[in-house]
């Protein structure tokens, strides 16, 4: 079942075109990787399917799961299931983990019509999938990604995932400046969470992460197109060859 | 038809004279003449300051002497009063004492209050309690509002805290300005003196239920090895305006810290002059404030390291919307006699409109040359990065704007409890209660 349909995306920011016809169709129950070059557009595209301000869309449309995704504002996105692990955390001082996840629980809840989580029931479950990325309550307690390492914000991420179940989920770069131990954990943290009901967006400059979160697809974007699609073994030919055989050739591997 | 006491919040000397003659409860002629002097004081200044005056600069209150105000003269006129809801500060245990346009209402006071505490309307101290007289300022040394109190001496309260007990002293002053009578707002001139020996605190509430200028005078004495806490919190209506200059005098060892909580009123001067008058003396000054259409907040500090090893603390925040404006000016003064001194300054303002307005103005004056003095300040707007993070994890701008504000100010709020557990939930209340009435003035993205 499809989950998310972008058709022939145009996108500017500040006049300038970042995406220039990106084509790309998830089902659920599947894992796509994007890899590219600097500048590509990757994030764009993921910031894009988020909600983030700033971008114009050109032409072309994105479907998630029947609805306009374009027209909709970023919480109702959240809300209806898409979440974006961000490449750069954002720290809030002053406000807990466990608190701001309990405001993002319940605002999600609310547009779903559903009452308030029970405080200990979350407390119980944030408990339990926090143990299982190696963060402790400590951390819950902390100022949200305050004083954390770089693992420590993108485990972070991962939890808040976790959290909120999300339908769509997109990864951005989420290897960037991790050591091979928080991979590993992050890895098998969105492992756990691969689930028939829920598509992901892998996007990542290196084949390493592919190794532990192991794609359906596998796509290569560069200057603001998906210039070829393939299965897991793209990934490995790109890790050998380097992207400049696909900037400018049509693809074959597929 | 105009009442003889009718007026401008500038007196006329003529309603003096009559406020003189007629108020029968306080005509000792120790008295008279502090009043008398308070208003040549006051007339010597110029009267009402002007922002030609510097440290008046950013706060006109010139349009006080255009509108009509009515000195509060009656007495005992509330027999009850709703405590606004808004206000959890008094559900910090404690006994209360009320001040209705200034004057003490025994009848919405406590009456029971513990061993080593002394509570008494100011007309009454007045009467017998002689070091009390060297407690005020000198009229000849007050700028010209804290003169114009002088010149109506009489309204108020003191507060004593006795050493003779290690407990911690919680006391509940409460300001209410409310006109019960006529129809032009009332202009009160309380003035509060607080003894503190030991440990004590004090919670003092202003509240507005009408239409009302208070200019208040508060001297605060802190001797040796004392703690006095003050929270001083403002709310409510919008047409109540407050100018309030306190003095703080520390002894050796003592600690004098005070939070400043302004999230109502509409013209808001907090006019605080601090001394660390002997050695190892200390003062931390927390504020938090809010500002929006058309109300003005102004916290205005004069700190006086006079001692050696004296330490000083402050740090003032505040949330701007559109039509509001917010004035720090935060003087640091290092006599040369305070070596081995210690003072820090900062204030943040966040302003959540193009319409907000901030203004903010240290200044360092050091004679000694081995202390350490620091200042800073900033004015930033909410970040966008962060906006849309809030929003991609489901919360609504409103929430997320919500969030973010409660993050900004969490240093001064969840930092700050002093003593009292309870503070920066009922802070956050009050917080809440700001942000939940301001009218939505951003469109979403």
């Amino acid at each position: 079942m499809t989950c998310i349909e972008i058709r022939d995306l145009h996108a500017c920011i500040d006049g300038r075109p970042i995406l220039k016809g990106v084509t790309l169709s998830l089902s659920v129950g599947e894992v796509h990787a994007i890899m590219g070059p600097n500048g590509a557009g990757k994030s764009t595209l993921s910031h894009l399917i988020a909600g983030r301000p700033g971008y114009e869309v050109t032409s072309g449309t994105i479907r998630y799961d029947g609805r306009d995704l374009l027209a909709m504002t970023p919480e109702e996105r959240a809300c209806t299931g898409i979440f974006l692990a961000f490449q750069y955390p954002v720290e809030i001082p002053g406000v807990s983990t466990a608190t701001f996840l309990k405001t993002a629980v319940n605002a999600q809840r609310r547009f779903r019509g559903k009452t308030e989580i029970d405080a200990m029931q979350f407390s119980k479950l944030i408990k339990e999938k926090a143990e299982k990325l190696g963060m402790n309550n400590d951390m819950l307690r902390r100022s949200l990604n305050v004083g954390f390492s770089g693992g420590e914000k993108k485990r972070n991420e991962i939890l808040q995932m976790a959290m909120l179940e999300p339908r769509f989920a997109m990864l951005d770069e989420t290897d960037s400046g991790l050591d091979i131990d928080s991979l590993k954990i992050v890895a098998s943290g969105v492992n756990a969470l691969r689930s028939a009901e829920r598509a992901f967006l892998v996007i990542t400059h290196y084949q390493r992460l592919l190794e532990y979160i192991v794609p359906d697809y596998v796509h290569v974007l560069a200057e603001g197109r998906i210039v070829c699609s393939g299965n897991k073994e793209l990934a490995l030919e790109l890790e050998a060859g380097g992207y400049a055989p696909f900037t400018t050739h049509a693809c074959h591997a597929s | 038809m105009t009442t003889s006491f009718t007026n401008s919040a500038v007196p006329s000397e003529e309603s003096l004279l009559q406020f003189w003659r007629d108020d029968q409860a306080n005509q000792s002629s120790w008295v008279a003449d502090f009043r008398r002097r308070g208003y040549a004081r006051y007339s010597e200044l110029g009267g009402i300051p002007t922002p030609k005056i510097e440290s008046w600069k950013y706060t006109d209150i010139t349009r006080f002497k255009r509108a009509l105000y009515r000195p509060s003269i009656e007495r005992g006129i509330l027999s009850s009063f709703i405590w606004p809801s808004q206000d959890g500060l008094l559900t910090i245990p404690g006994p209360q004492f009320v001040l209705v346009n200034g004057r003490f209402a025994p009848q919405l006071s406590s009456s029971a209050f513990s061993d080593g505490l002394i509570v008494q309307s100011l007309e009454e101290a007045l009467r017998y309690d002689e070091d009390l007289k060297v407690r005020l300022l000198s009229p000849e040394k007050v700028p010209a509002m804290a003169a114009l109190n002088a010149a109506w001496l009489g309204e108020g309260l003191v507060v004593r805290f006795k050493a003779n007990t290690t407990e911690n002293h919680i006391v509940h002053v409460v300001l209410i300005s409310t006109n019960t009578i006529g129809k032009y707002p009332i202009v009160t001139h309380p003035c509060i003196v607080v003894i503190a020996e030991g440990h004590a605190t004090l919670i003092e509430s202003h509240v507005g239920l009408s239409a009302a200028l208070t200019n208040m005078v508060s001297y605060l004495h802190v001797e040796p090895n004392a703690t006095l806490t003050h929270v001083r919190a403002q709310s409510g209506f919008s047409e109540t305006h407050t100018i309030c200059s306190s003095t703080a005098t520390v002894a050796s060892r003592g600690l004098y810290q005070c939070f400043v909580l302004t999230t109502g009123l509409g013209l808001v001067r907090n006019e605080l002059a601090v001394t660390l008058a002997e050695a190892e003396a200390e003062c931390r000054l927390y504020g938090a404030y809010t500002a929006d259409s058309n109300r003005h907040v102004d916290n205005t500090i004069v700190m006086n390291h006079v001692a050696p090893a004296t330490t000083s603390r402050q740090i003032f925040k505040g949330v701007i919307d559109d039509g509001g404006r917010g004035v720090f000016q935060g003087r640091i003064s290092i006599h040369p006699e305070a070596q081995k001194s210690d003072g820090h300054q900062i204030h943040r303002a966040l302003l959540l409109s193009p319409g907000a307005e901030a203004y903010c103005k240290p200044e360092l004056e050091i004679s000694a040359d081995d202390v350490k003095c620091t200042h800073g300040a900033t004015a930033g707007e909410l970040d966008e990065e962060t906006l849309f993070y809030l929003r991609a994890r489901g919360l609504d701008a409103e929430t997320a704007r919500a969030l973010l504000i409660e993050s900004f100010l969490s240093d001064v709020v969840n930092g700050v409890s002093l003593g009292l557990p309870r503070l920066p939930d009922v802070t956050r209340a009050m917080i809440s209660v700001w942000l939940a009435g301001r009218v939505p003035k951003h469109e979403d993205f």
